[in-house]
């Protein structure tokens, strides 16, 4: 008959000698975390980034100049029987077609017709060298293919003329102010100007895909259009004239914090627009598809049960605050059932104060506030805190046995701050 | 809030849970799987840990919830389980081993943790999230299971 503490006795002899093989060790303590199962935002962002730029080339028509390193893009430029007109003096002088395009500003002020437009750009490299009144349009093509280049132009100018005042009014409706007034587009400014804050209109003449970015995105085109005439006289030709890539590159970056010089600065904003929209629409669902697996849904009782403390009792039962808040959580959980994060946020309100409750057992997040000094430090209940009153903001870390409250309630009463912590 | 660094829980537990994990499987291969896959997990842990015992407890329940989803994948059901394998380490004197590798793997589990690991049927229900009643009645089973097969093999041995 074995008796218990033989039996854990006769056991400990068997299992002190089997040990873990140092192999074993040595993989464990060499082992990484397995890749996760969606691609990185930013990978997304570059991958949707990159693929707007080659629908927008497409689209636009626009080849990439390789040959060199001057950054610059090319557009395709062809007259009537195909061949490449020569180089305007305006592209001459900046080393390409484009530069016309940009702040560059003409002899007079009959460049309203300036637009990237593809069908207008064959009229606009007559119309430039005739503004320059450089004499060499003429000469560079036949009577006959002169003649089709001025019907060509005629349209094109109409349609140009069109799609600025088109681009204008929706600017105007958008920001209310996309330009200064009187600044219209037979100004000596105009090119510069108008080219800063709407560019995605005016290169766009076929598809709405940079009108709807631009409306998506509202801040960043406000803006421009508010710094319109700062942001025109900042754009040099050679920042407006960059190459595709690199708008690429500067819109994938600028996707946190998208600005007016970054989001109008370039006809690739409806491209890059458009992949930074698709990153939060298209990627997200695939991050939190992945999380969804491991999600669980706990309700107010049960994260005050696991918390020990029925906040909502708590704040409801001082200055008629009552919750505003949802009735439940979703946390993702490990394998073992346990929630990875245990952070809740509740709102309540008594229509004249606002509070807002976060709590969550990682106190250690607390750590800096209870040691800064801009926090005043109090014990309340015997509970540490740390408060800092500003204006009509209260915020409070309070840590209670194992569980972090932070609190932050808006009032203009400091009693209504004083009997909220001291309810908890 | 424990704090510990991932090299030194591994030197401190590995060993525990690679015990428990061949405990329930009964394969020093699969033991080792589980216990990888276990400090993997523990890489991947995102909240912190009260104390040392928190740790520890995670990492046997971890290990407990691994070699259930092993035993439930289609995997093993299709491999053959090699017994033998265990005696790579165990000498001659392991008579209670082998009847202990006898039990269901249930009983395994409480008696190890009971015996073993010294915790007490309380804890037991709380790492393999079972109740109280549950782990007293597996361990009284154990045990009775135990003795039977012990006293057939000393009778075997007298015969």
């Amino acid at each position: 008959m074995v008796t218990d503490d033989e039996l854990r006795k006769e056991y400990a002899e068997i299992f002190d000698n089997i040990h873990a093989g140092d192999e074993l060790k040595n993989r464990i303590l060499n082992q990484h975390p397995k890749k996760k199962r969606y691609p990185k935002p930013f990978i997304a962002s570059a991958a949707t980034v990159a693929a707007g730029i080659m629908i927008f080339a497409a689209v636009h028509n626009v080849t990439f100049d390789r040959s060199g390193n001057d950054d610059v893009i090319s557009e395709t430029v062809t007259t009537v029987d195909g061949t490449k007109p020569e180089k305007t003096p305006f592209a001459a002088a900046s080393g390409s077609e484009q530069a016309d395009n940009t702040n560059d500003q003409p002899a007079d002020g009959a460049q309203q017709e300036k637009t990237s437009d593809n069908v207008a750009n064959n009229a606009k490299t007559k119309k430039d060298e005739a503004a320059a009144g450089s004499g060499e349009s003429a000469a560079a093509s036949s009577g006959s293919e002169s003649k089709t280049s001025e019907q060509l132009e005629k349209e094109a100018l109409a349609e140009a003329n069109s799609t600025y005042k088109k681009a204008e009014s929706s600017v105007n409706r958008n920001s209310g102010s996309s330009r200064p007034s009187g600044n219209t587009s037979q100004s000596s400014g105009s090119v510069g100007q108008y080219t800063a804050p709407s560019y995605s209109y005016k290169n766009d003449n076929a598809s709405g895909g940079s009108l709807s970015s631009a409306e998506e995105n509202n801040t960043a085109e406000n803006n421009g259009a508010e710094n319109a005439p700062e942001a025109a006289a900042q754009f040099s030709a050679a920042d407006d004239v960059k190459t595709e890539a690199e708008i690429g590159s500067r819109a994938s970056t600028d996707t946190g914090s998208s600005s007016g010089t970054a989001s109008s600065s370039m006809p690739a904003h409806a491209g890059a627009g458009g992949g930074v929209n698709a990153q939060h629409s298209g990627s997200m669902p695939m991050v939190s598809s992945a999380l969804a697996d491991m999600q669980e849904m706990w309700d107010n009782d049960r994260y005050f049960n696991y918390i020990g403390k029925d906040i909502i009792a708590c704040i409801e039962s001082v200055r008629g605050f009552s919750y505003i808040g949802e009735d439940g959580g979703y946390f993702t959980v490990d394998e073992t059932g346990e929630i990875y994060d245990d952070t809740r946020t509740f709102e309540f309100s008594n229509g004249k104060d606002t509070l807002i409750l976060t709590s969550t057992t990682n106190t250690a997040i607390a750590g800096a506030y209870m040691q800064s000094s801009d926090y005043e430090k109090r014990n309340i209940n015997g509970k540490e805190a740390a408060i800092l009153a500003q204006d009509n903001k209260y915020e409070c870390y309070m840590i209670d046995g194992n569980v972090l409250y932070i609190i932050e309630v808006c009032t203009s009463d400091s009693g209504v701050f004083e009997d909220v912590i001291m309810s908890l | 809030m424990y704090r510990y660094t991932y090299d030194e829980a591994v030197n401190k537990f590995i060993d525990t849970v690679y015990r428990l994990a061949l405990a329930r499987t009964k394969s020093p291969e699969n033991a080792e799987d589980i216990t990888q896959d276990v400090f993997l997990k523990l890489i991947q842990h995102k909240r912190g840990f009260d104390s040392e015992e928190h740790l520890k407890a995670w990492l046997l329940r971890v290990t407990i919830n691994l070699t259930k989803d092993l035993f439930s994948s289609s995997w093993f059901k299709k491999t053959e389980e090699l017994d033998e394998n265990i005696s790579v380490h165990i000498e001659e004197k392991s008579e209670l081993f082998y009847a202990l590798m006898e039990l269901p793997q249930k009983y395994r589990t409480v008696i190890h943790l009971y015996y073993y690991e010294g915790y007490s049927v309380k804890e037991i229900a709380e790492i393999t999230k079972a109740s109280e009643g549950t782990v007293k009645s597996q361990m009284h089973r154990g045990r009775e299971m135990l003795k039977t097969i012990l006293e057939r093999e000393v009778s075997n041995g007298d015969g």
